[in-house]
């Protein structure tokens, strides 16, 4: 890795596996794995945001947890501004630790509901001396006044607040820990459609006044339009595409992401849609195809592609990984 | 500190919101204060009381007080020896409520800290807990502690607390478990490690507080068992022993007058055994339909 690409990059994501063993019988031994994320090799740039998207299933999730080491993975490598996260862990280095910081999917079961929000927001930071003791109640108003909370509501518990409330509360935890990097992991799946907009706003906010680094897991191609720099496209546990945002909805290179796009809905009654629609279901990951992990739903699908597996390849920063592309 | 500024708003956090519950449950309420008279009688038994719970009246005062019937002067009536079975009755709470209490402390001390390395580190940890778990509950309870009281030569009333709390624990520790392996894996314990939290504040913080509503509610369900079991060990001739005003002991000394027609001197201690068993389970299910934290949303 040159000097410079080190300096860019953020965070480095080189080969990553997480295999999760099935056990079966008696003593309990590995009889499979599921290939939850195989063999997967991506950055994050300094201050962009990565859209990552892919159907349920396909270890979106699994990718981002593991980059927190809140999974440990399999095999692979993770760098944070350039070091292994592993021995950042080792190391309790919990000044970079604390940098890389995760906001979960339901605004629900992410908030300790005997907690209330002072101390939701304020206990991490107080225990890494972020904020003193005595200055810590005017540390949380300020994170809740920057996140749209009322401060007044720092004494209520997590369920006397709405959905998007809550996941208002859950941004500013993350953000009372000065992070550089946030793992967005479905924001807003689930809240409604109209308070969805109001926190995606908020993460762009909070993106440009702290300089922040997202990796923004989503299945809405639309919400990842919105608010990407760069697009990812995973499938069973594989990347096949990555590129920047507009080069990546102009022309999608991979069977799978020009069938995605084709099926986000348009606005507009008449419009005239071609819609590609893909047959059969996404095969278990457990027992991958061979060869193209596609193969077995890809409306081009070639001789080659059962036998041969076509990897990541770059072409002027649009990667792919298809055989059609080359 | 000064005072901020920006005034916080009171919230209603989930233990008030228990409260206003429990308070609105009747049977609940009435455990309550069935279980405070208890408490209240075994605290102040030496001023309500009587007479002296040992004083063998049919000796010092009266012969004809040998097994006399109920009267204004011993609404409950006296024993053998002429012992008032009112006082004894109200000093027989004290050492009920004792055991109780010391027997569940024992069970806490033992099955919540087992439970939660079961069920917080898995494992082979949880492996060796639960299998352990899984012998204890194997044997018939009552042998158990039988077994334990016998080992020693004078069974005292500490040693029958210590032998109940130490085969009781498992219920507590399976549920202690269960709790610790579904909050693990919750989000918010997982934000709670992404924040970089040490271990013993999740476990303290995060965990244990979400986990206490099922663990306070099988020990107050529990307290009747013990009670019950403390009172079966007494009639055995285990545990407490004469002249202690014991309730399962003066079942066990009474029983043979019932057919003779002289019941009170069982009777009484039986009614008083009901009486907190049941106050305790009015009182954990009341609990447990204010605790239940699914009911919320």
């Amino acid at each position: 890795m040159t000097e410079e690409t080190r300096e860019r990059h953020l965070v480095d994501v080189l080969h990553l596996k997480k295999y999760y063993p099935i056990k079966r019988g008696v003593l309990r031994r590995a009889v499979g794995y599921v290939k939850a994320v195989n063999d997967v090799t991506f950055h994050i740039e300094r201050g962009e945001t990565l859209g990552l998207v892919g159907e349920s299933g396909c270890g979106k999730t699994t990718i981002g947890r593991t980059i927190l080491r809140l999974l440990t993975p399999s095999a692979g490598t993770v760098k944070f501004d350039g070091t292994d996260v592993e021995t950042l862990q080792k190391n309790d280095n919990a000044a970079l630790r604390r940098k890389m910081q995760i906001i979960f999917q339901d605004p629900y079961g992410s908030l300790n509901p005997r907690m209330n929000v002072s101390d939701i927001i304020g206990e991490a930071p107080l225990y890494h001396k972020l904020a003193h003791r005595a200055e810590l109640d005017d540390y949380v108003i300020s994170v809740m006044e920057k996140v749209g909370l009322r401060p007044e509501s720092r004494a209520k518990y997590p369920h006397e607040f709405s959905g998007g409330q809550r996941q208002r509360i859950g941004i500013a935890r993350v953000l009372a820990m000065k992070p550089e990097f946030v793992v967005c992991d479905e924001p807003v799946s689930a809240l409604d459609v109209s308070i969805q907009s109001q926190v995606l706003n908020l993460l762009a906010d909070l993106r440009s006044e702290f300089s922040l680094t997202y990796l923004f897991i989503s299945h809405d191609l639309s919400v990842v339009k919105h608010i990407s720099d760069r697009v990812a496209v995973l499938y069973l546990g594989k990347m096949v595409e990555i590129a920047p945002k507009a080069d990546f909805f102009a022309k999608p290179m991979h069977p799978y992401s020009q069938a995605l796009i084709s099926a986000i809905p348009v606005p507009m009654p008449d419009a005239k849609q071609n819609r590609i629609i893909l047959e059969g279901d996404v095969p278990s990951p457990v027992n991958p195809p061979n060869g193209c992990i596609f193969s077995t739903r890809c409306p081009k699908v070639m001789d080659r592609c059962r036998a041969e597996e076509p990897h990541l390849t770059d072409r002027g920063g649009h990667q792919t990984a298809c055989f059609l592309c080359e | 500190m000064e005072a901020n500024p920006i005034r916080a708003e009171a919230g209603e956090s989930l233990l008030k919101e228990a409260w206003v519950r429990f308070r609105r449950n009747k049977l609940a309420m009435l455990g309550l204060i069935m279980t405070l008279s208890i408490i209240f009688a075994a605290i102040f038994a030496g001023v309500l009381a009587p007479y002296d719970p040992k004083a063998q009246l049919a000796f010092t005062v009266n012969p004809a007080l040998k097994l006399a019937g109920p009267s204004m002067q011993h609404p409950m009536g006296n024993d053998l020896y002429g012992r008032d079975i009112l006082s004894r009755v109200l000093h027989g709470a004290r050492i009920s409520l004792e055991i109780g209490i010391f027997a569940t402390l024992v069970t806490i001390m033992i099955g919540v800290p087992l439970g939660a390395i079961a069920g917080y580190m898995g494992g082979v940890w949880d492996d060796l807990i639960s299998w352990l778990v899984n012998v204890i509950f194997a044997f018939p309870f009552i042998l158990f502690v039988l077994a334990v009281v016998s080992v020693f030569r004078n069974p005292s009333l500490y040693l029958v607390f210590v032998a109940i709390g130490l085969v009781n624990w498992v219920a507590l520790c399976r549920i202690t478990r269960g709790q610790f392996i579904s909050l693990r894996g919750s989000e918010f314990v997982e934000a709670a490690r992404a924040l970089g939290l040490p271990t013993w504040k999740i476990i303290f913080r995060h965990i244990l507080p979400n986990a206490i509503a099922p663990i306070i509610v099988q020990t107050t369900l529990g307290m009747g068992g013990i009670i019950t079991l403390e009172a079966g060990l007494a009639y055995l001739g285990f545990g407490a022993q004469p002249p202690t005003p014991s309730w399962g002991l003066m079942i066990s000394e009474g029983q043979q007058y019932i057919a003779r027609g002289q019941w009170w001197w069982s009777i009484f201690p039986g009614i008083a055994i009901m009486y907190t068993v049941l106050a305790f389970n009015f009182l954990g299910d009341g609990l447990r339909d204010a605790l239940d934290v699914r009911q919320k949303r």
